[in-house]
């Protein structure tokens, strides 16, 4: 009676637990050549995990803003990326823009992450080696980039994350 | 009718609260893709504006000798190199004094009882009226000025004739 509660006791937390056998079942018996099973267990962590934030707006003028990422979890072999893939300017420059008036007027900035110039890869987290990561954006216009008006420049940029092979 | 006072108050409420964008935040789909896969930081620069007009505080009259006595001079309303302003906008300067009357500036001497001197106020030999716009700066790195010319004919009287005109600056 014990042994039959030890079995049942078994079997309910075996099928309690995320484990599934996909093989198909070997019988052993007293006329069996082989007197040996396989099994194959698996585990699955389900899908994928991440948060990537990214920052709704900043000043031009050496102001920071946090690109983070938390909690990645993905399949093995891969990682996320953040890029910038496009601004407001037609060719994807990186310029703000006069708010009033004709909207001739430009400037250009820089994107920095400490003594870096950022031009496109912006963020990798790696889960192998971290389910996190953030970088700090700090924003400042080029050399030479003196308003010619007073007034609201403006202008966006884009973000866009990717989970890649590594 | 206490209803709608509340909800049109409640809209106002909501009308006059400033609107607040959020980060946009990243998260994984049913497939595992990033939803959304991209998000957009407005990027902004605030300039401010920055000028400095000078107005003279006075400008006496010269008698200019000739067929005819006139009393002229020249005043000139300046603005330093570095104006700054909204693209699109200028500074316009306009003069006016309480002394205009049907088309003409008057100068008055004291003690005069009924006795007023005209005088004609022009820029680029176009006659300014009264609250008339005698400059306009636009955004520049080089200084700018404007002349304004006083004259008036020789007075029937001695004295010493003066009047006010008031600049107004505006930024349209």
């Amino acid at each position: 009676m014990k042994k039959l509660i030890s079995i049942l006791c078994a079997a309910v937390l075996a099928l309690s637990m995320s484990v599934t056998a996909f093989a198909a079942d070997t019988t052993i018996d007293q006329d069996s050549a082989s007197k040996d099973g396989t099994m194959t267990v698996t585990y699955s962590n389900g899908d994928p995990t991440y948060t990537v934030t990214i920052p709704e707006s900043v000043t031009v003028d050496g102001s920071s803003v946090k690109v983070t990422a938390e909690d990645v979890v993905l399949a093995e072999g891969n990682e996320l990326n953040v890029t910038i893939t496009a601004t407001s300017e037609q060719d994807n420059s990186f310029k703000v823009r006069s708010n009033s008036g004709t909207g001739d007027d430009t400037l250009s900035y820089s994107v920095n992450s400490g003594s870096y110039i950022l031009n496109s890869e912006v963020l990798t987290v790696d889960p192998a080696s971290s389910s996190e990561g953030e970088v700090e954006l700090s924003y400042t216009l080029d050399d030479g980039q003196t308003p010619k008006f007073s007034g609201t420049y403006s202008g966006t940029m884009t973000f866009t994350v990717s989970v890649d092979a590594k | 009718m206490k209803k709608i006072i509340s909800i049109m108050a409640a809209c106002a409420l909501a009308l006059s609260m400033s609107v607040t964008a959020f980060a946009t935040e990243v998260k994984p789909d049913a497939n595992g893709d990033p939803d959304p896969d991209s998000g957009n930081t407005a990027v902004s620069l605030n300039v401010d504006s920055g000028y400095i007009i000078t107005i003279p505080e006075t400008v006496e009259l010269e008698e200019q000798s000739g067929a005819k006595t006139t009393y002229e001079n020249d005043l000139t309303v300046s603005a330093d190199a570095g104006v700054r302003i909204n693209e699109g906008k200028s500074i316009v300067v306009s003069m006016a004094s309480s002394s205009y009357d049907s088309g003409s500036f008057y100068m008055t001497a004291a003690g005069a009882d009924q006795y007023k001197l005209a005088y004609e106020v022009t820029v680029d030999n176009s006659t300014i009226a009264n609250n008339g716009t005698v400059a306009t700066f636009v955004t520049s790195d080089a200084a700018q000025t404007s002349t304004l010319h006083f004259a008036a004919d020789d007075p029937t009287y001695a004295g010493s004739y003066s009047d006010t005109v008031t600049f107004t600056i505006a930024v349209q």
